[in-house]
């Protein structure tokens, strides 16, 4: 290729290459500068932070706080994952049959997913409060015979997270795994039909093959997107009670930003992009794999 | 076709039990967005008061009021 040519493309790649730098680049490399310092608020002011090498991240995982924001992190990751993706993949095979009120219903069942997350952090506290609307029917159907301690208890207070974040992500799931469903196509159920196959069979040996791609990609995407909540958790319950549902985001907020100890705060945020970064580069293998 | 017309017919019966199914996940799954609505249409006392509504027992439309007065809304 000739050097005009090489350097055409250059150019062409040389803004969007200006935007990751600046943009992206940047703030990851002074973020992870910063946590081998010990930067708060004192040595900032007084200008005397100095490099303290792996100090923050043997301090953070002597923390029990941090090791239980990693232990709440990946729980509410896999358990969002599995109900968001089952549910959603029920929903969408439901909403891919032909009948007359489908269409407008799917649409109507991306609400959920539109609404900005700190109005459904703040809808969500009202409802699993103490006194909500989520006890009223509870109680009233007879599942239980005082009110749950939906925020108040720690362990009900992740329960409650992860269904208000799985009613945000079905709707979302259920979008792409429909546009995977409808990418099948119908002659291939025919075929199967006339050689006897039955419905079971059809989801197991033609639609789940077929849609692999679709699966991994909102799998890798919704684990993503799941694994980095911070606002929906931090309007909810700030990551209590007693920090049980303390996670990677809010407590590298709470390490910057309530302690003013930013090289910790940085350490954890390193640690969450690493988690994330190893679990981008395993969906990227396991695609190029596919497509080989 | 009309809903005798369609339970006439298996696929009709099916349909409509398609139609009802949805309407009723639709439902379920939309009440979260149904209370946020009915409670920016309730007053203070009956949000806060010791009896939980379902609709608001006195319409009030004064928080919209309110917020499309308010020059930072």
């Amino acid at each position: 290729m000739n050097l005009k040519k090489k350097l055409e493309g250059y150019t062409f790649v040389l803004p969007g290459f200006l935007y990751m730098v600046v943009i992206l680049g940047y703030p990851l490399a002074y973020n992870f500068a910063l946590s081998f310092r010990n930067t708060n608020i004192k040595t900032f002011k007084a200008g005397t932070s100095v490099f303290v090498g792996l100090q923050n991240y043997v301090d953070l995982f002597q923390n029990a706080v941090f090791r239980l924001a990693i232990r709440n992190t990946f729980l509410f990751t896999i358990f969002c994952l599995i109900f968001q993706f089952s549910i959603g993949f029920l929903l969408a095979m439901f909403f891919s049959k032909k009948f007359r009120l489908a269409g407008p219903i799917r649409g109507l069942m991306l609400i959920p997913y539109m609404m900005p997350m700190v109005v459904t952090a703040m809808l969500g506290k009202n409802m699993f409060g103490v006194d909500g609307v989520i006890n009223d029917l509870v109680l009233k159907i007879g599942l239980a015979e005082h009110p749950v301690e939906w925020l108040i208890n720690s362990n009900m207070a992740l329960v409650s997270v992860i269904a208000v974040n799985c009613w945000v992500g079905i709707p979302f799931n259920m979008l792409l795994l429909t546009s995977g469903l409808t990418g099948i196509s119908q002659e291939i159920y025919d075929s199967a039909a006339v050689d006897g196959v039955n419905a079971v069979q059809k989801f197991i040996y033609i639609t789940l093959p077929l849609m692999k791609q679709t699966m991994l990609s909102v799998l890798m995407l919704g684990f993503i997107y799941t694994f980095k909540v911070f606002d929906l958790v931090f309007i909810m319950t700030s990551g209590g009670p007693s920090y049980g549902t303390e996670m990677l985001s809010t407590f590298s907020y709470n390490q910057s930003f309530t302690q003013y100890d930013f090289s910790k705060g940085a350490a954890a945020a390193v640690v969450l992009f690493t988690c994330l970064f190893v679990i981008g580069l395993f969906y990227l293998r396991l695609a190029t794999k596919e497509e080989d | 076709m009309g809903i005798r017309g369609s339970l006439k017919t298996r696929t009709g019966r099916i349909n409509l039990i398609y139609q009802v199914l949805a309407v009723l996940i639709a439902l379920i799954f939309l009440f979260p967005v149904y209370w946020l609505i009915s409670m920016s249409f309730k007053a203070d006392t009956e949000i806060f008061g010791k009896t939980l509504t379902y609709y608001p027992h006195v319409f009030d439309v004064s928080p919209w009021l309110a917020n499309l007065r308010d020059g930072d809304f």
